[in-house]
């Protein structure tokens, strides 16, 4: 008998969960894969979940996540609360190292290891780095009860983690290098409304002060190029997300900016059996209902794969 | 909620500041969940530095002085103490990658 399995699937957002319950539910007893970390993807850290269907009242963003834990736990997904650290995706038997050094065979392997923070790339953000330049409004925002703080970034998450922050902060400065936000409307106009809130357009951080923890920002203008320091107790990055992609780097066919290929619509890779979904493919929509959507059609390429149907 | 013994404001001092052996300091918070997915992490190394180092857990939302006196500002942070002194730290996304080398460092 052999000790291959069917399917592992490597990441534990909606991708990852979506992809275990659909392959679960279909018999092939997937292991994930779900990070030490990690675990659960970029939704543990985000407070409210407004927009996936089907929660008419929101949901919070770990709760959503050991929902879908659970239903992927309830059709027999093996539940490995570890990363994965080496992959050799080239063969017809897989084999997948986890943070241990146990190794997992199998024939079919989804892909779903999302994406990470972007960093602003500044010596001054490695040196502060948990001294006040946070990635994690929810973890921390506790801290800044009464204190000035700036997030970075005009998208969705920024202004999420600005409306949180707002809550225990005195003031919140939303730094954006443009002069338009790209936000979604609600978002726009919920921070618009927030008293708290106050914007600084066209500018980027060229430098953060502070010796034990962050003190200010300095900012420059990117159209005069003046620059102007800004006092702060703490600094929230949100600048977007970068594909998690370096796990399988050399192996798998990514582009430019390192997101997996996939042969859209299906989530074939260039190797045989070896599938992507999630925000490790998408640059465009990166949304949880999107991600989730992604994993169901790995799940169903992989269960074409398992069965033959495919080459 | 940890299986790592608790501290506090109060039991710092004579904890932490005054242990003969070195002590790692898991700042947390239950509204945090990266913290919760570290714990079993520190569990591991608490069971394989037993005797050698002192593991304990400093809940931050109702122990705001050491915090703040230790410029604790991001959740999980991780504090190792020897002689009284921090000799090393890690905080957020770095700190289970970080752990293993401070702990050898320390022993």
């Amino acid at each position: 008998m052999s000790s291959v399995n069917d399917l592992v699937i490597i990441g534990s957002g909606p991708a990852g969960y979506t992809a275990a319950v659909y392959a679960a539910r279909a018999g092939f007893a997937p292991v994930v894969l779900e990070g030490s970390l990690t675990a659960g993807g970029a939704l543990m850290t985000t407070t409210e979940v407004e927009n996936f269907p089907g929660f008419s009242e929101g949901i919070s963003g770990p709760d959503l996540m050991g929902k879908m834990r659970e239903q992927a736990e309830r059709f027999g997904a093996r539940l490995v609360p570890d990363d994965a650290s080496r992959v050799e995706l080239a063969g017809s038997v897989k084999r997948v190292m986890d943070g241990e050094g146990t190794e997992y065979e199998a024939r079919a392997v989804i892909l779903a290891t999302g994406s990470a923070y972007r960093k602003l790339g500044l010596p001054d953000e490695e040196r502060l780095s948990g001294r006040g330049v946070s990635w994690c409004a929810t973890c921390d925002g506790f801290f800044y009860r009464g204190k000035d703080v700036a997030v970075i970034g005009g998208g969705d998450s920024a202004l999420e983690e600005a409306g949180f922050l707002s809550r225990f902060a005195n003031t919140v400065t939303v730094v954006h290098r443009r002069d338009r936000l790209r936000a979604s409307r609600v978002m726009i106009d919920r921070a618009e409304a927030n008293p708290k809130i106050n914007f600084v357009w066209n500018a980027v951080v060229s430098g953060i002060d502070g010796e034990t923890t962050v003190t200010g920002l300095r900012l420059a203008d990117v159209v005069s190029g003046a620059e102007k320091d800004l006092p702060v107790a703490g600094v929230f990055v949100a600048i977007g997300h970068e594909p998690r992609s370096e796990l399988v780097r050399g192996q798998v066919e990514t582009d430019e900016a390192g997101y997996v290929k996939v042969a859209d619509p299906a989530t074939a890779t260039n190797l045989s059996g070896v599938f992507a979904c999630g925000d490790l493919v998408d640059h465009t929509y990166r949304q949880a209902v999107t991600a989730a959507a992604s994993g169901c059609r790995a799940a169903l390429d992989a269960e074409r794969h398992l069965l033959g149907l495919t080459a | 909620m940890s299986h790592i013994p608790a501290v506090t404001d109060a039991t710092f001092e004579a904890e932490v500041v005054r242990s003969d052996l070195p002590v790692l300091v898991d700042y947390w918070a239950d509204w945090c969940a990266p913290c919760r997915q570290l714990e079993p992490v520190v569990e591991k190394f608490a069971q394989e530095y037993e005797g050698r180092v002192k593991f304990v857990s400093l809940d931050v939302n109702t122990n705001t002085d050491i915090p703040l006196a230790y410029n604790v500002v991001n959740l999980p942070t991780i504090h190792l103490f020897k002689a009284g002194q921090v000799v090393g730290f890690a905080a957020g996304g770095e700190v289970k990658s970080k752990l293993r080398r401070l702990l050898s460092e320390a022993v």
